[in-house]
């Protein structure tokens, strides 16, 4: 559901009988405006604010809500910019945060499950997240 | 001789609409019809300029004026669609709307640009004849006035992909033309793009296309329009529904024809978009007699969300694509950006 599209549903007369079936009334549109304005935050605020996209599928965007949820978007934001302006001259707890927010980026990216992070940010098991160019070769293949 | 500045494209002409991205407009979709300047203008009869198109003439057509936008949708006046599939890149308005698409997606008002594009058919069409057409109607130069400046347009090179494709090259690759997503590369992967004219499926293993796996079904999203607009003027032949006019409506559960005429349309809405994603799903599980070969299965295309949850009681772990809509002209772009890349650094060395 769009931001712009009007919220809708049937309303009968009957829903209005009695208070508490009116509380029940609103109640459920209070819910559907929350729902609709939660929806919309986390993925706009990933090619608004953010100014990129996930490219990925629903799953994905489904872990990145549930991280925006948890730990706020501004924490997400001010990560990705960190990682993506960070110098490669850096102490060791910068070096370490980065990496630490490497892997952040792609559990986002491989949907991993929330269980696999911690193992994840497990720096002896954290390899090089350096991204790579693809094999131009192979793709030239598909023509 | 100085050397035009080179323009990379993307583009996915589909029945439905036409996606377009370049390195310098941020992608659009837009339907895949237009208007005659004419009609348009008895769309504003009031002459008060409150639908805004874009007005575009061919060289090769000099004298006719069309004009394209979102509002197409919902004009009222005699819409000119790309929509066919035997003969399509043949068809006159298939070429215009092609050349208004590439016009579109350069930032500057005139001059003389450089383009190099890449663009998807119908997996069945790979490798054939219709291949070869596609390529020649957009190789070469276009010379196109739009809102009353030209452009030359010179399409240096079209490169052609099967169409689902685009969208795994979109979830492979990121915006820096770097691996995004490492698992397509090693995967053996299931894709079926549901567009409005045709549903195509496609595999691909390890980034090798696998042709066994490749097959068009002939049938989309514009059938479910076409059916349920059937069924309107069946029912009231004043309705004069058309496919265009039941898209527009769709998530309603009553046509309305006018203010004082509605139609109920749920019962046969759902019955028809049940009937056409079981038929497209029957399809494919003949086409696709084993489906636990892949790691992976991926539903993209417009037809994902009126489809999506069919398809999801046939293959429960099946992904649906985000982007579904616009992904296969994103991804056509971030191939075309390495495949530029890849010529420039073998030009230099």
């Amino acid at each position: 559901m769009r931001k712009s599209d009007p919220i809708s549903f049937q309303i009968q007369a009957s829903d209005f009988e009695s208070k508490e079936k009116a509380d029940r009334f609103f109640t459920l549109y209070r819910q559907l405006r929350k729902n609709r304005e939660l929806t919309r935050f986390s993925r706009d605020a990933w090619t608004e604010k953010a100014d990129r996209y996930l490219s990925g599928l629903e799953k994905q965007y489904a872990l990145l809500d549930q991280y925006i949820k948890t730990k706020g978007v501004f924490y997400i934001l001010e990560a990705i910019r960190e990682k993506e302006t960070s110098k490669p001259e850096e102490t060791n707890i910068e070096k370490n945060m980065t990496e630490a927010l490497q892997v952040l980026l792609k559990v986002f990216q491989n949907g991993l499950q929330v269980s696999q992070v911690a193992s994840a940010l497990d720096t002896e098991n954290t390899e090089s997240l350096t991204k790579n160019k693809p094999d131009i070769e192979k793709l030239k293949g598909l023509l | 001789m100085s050397k035009n500045r080179l323009i990379v494209m993307g583009i996915d002409h589909g029945n439905g609409y036409f996606k377009g991205y370049s390195n310098e407009v941020n992608g659009f979709v837009l339907p895949s019809s237009f208007l005659t300047k004419e009609s348009a203008k008895k769309e504003d009869a009031a002459g008060i300029g409150l639908v805004k198109y874009n007005e575009f003439e061919s060289s090769h057509f000099e004298g006719e004026h069309y004009v394209w936008g979102k509002e197409v949708n919902t004009a009222k006046g005699r819409v000119l669609s790309t929509y066919t599939t035997e003969d399509r890149y043949a068809q006159k308005h298939y070429k215009l709307l092609s050349q208004f698409g590439l016009a579109s997606l350069i930032k500057e008002k005139e001059g003389t640009f450089d383009v190099m594009l890449v663009t998807g058919c119908p997996s069945r069409e790979k490798g054939t004849k219709r291949e070869a057409e596609l390529a020649q109607i957009y190789t070469g130069e276009h010379i196109v006035r739009m809102n009353g400046s030209h452009k030359i347009i010179r399409v240096k090179e079209c490169k052609i992909l099967p169409q689902p494709l685009g969208s795994v090259l979109d979830l492979y690759i990121d915006d820096n033309g770097n691996i995004e997503w490492d698992e397509i590369g090693k995967s053996y992967i299931g894709i079926i793009d549901i567009g409005a004219g045709t549903t195509d499926c496609d595999g691909i293993e390890a980034l090798t296309a696998i042709p066994e796996d490749r097959h068009t079904i002939p049938v989309g999203v514009h059938e479910i329009y076409q059916r349920l607009a059937d069924f309107i003027n069946s029912e009231n032949p004043d309705a004069n529904a058309t496919p265009k006019k039941v898209e527009m409506q769709f998530q309603s559960d009553v046509y309305q024809v006018s203010r004082r005429l509605s139609i109920p349309i749920k019962e046969e809405k759902e019955r028809i978009v049940r009937e056409t994603a079981e038929y497209i799903i029957n399809e494919i599980q003949i086409r696709w007699k084993n489906r636990s070969k892949f790691d992976m299965v991926i539903l993209t295309g417009g037809g994902v969300h009126l489809m999506g949850p069919w398809f999801r009681q046939f293959i429960p772990d099946i992904a649906f694509v985000v982007d579904h809509q616009i992904a296969n002209a994103r991804g056509f772009l971030k191939f075309g950006l390495l495949l530029t890349k890849d010529n420039e650094g073998t030009e230099r060395g």
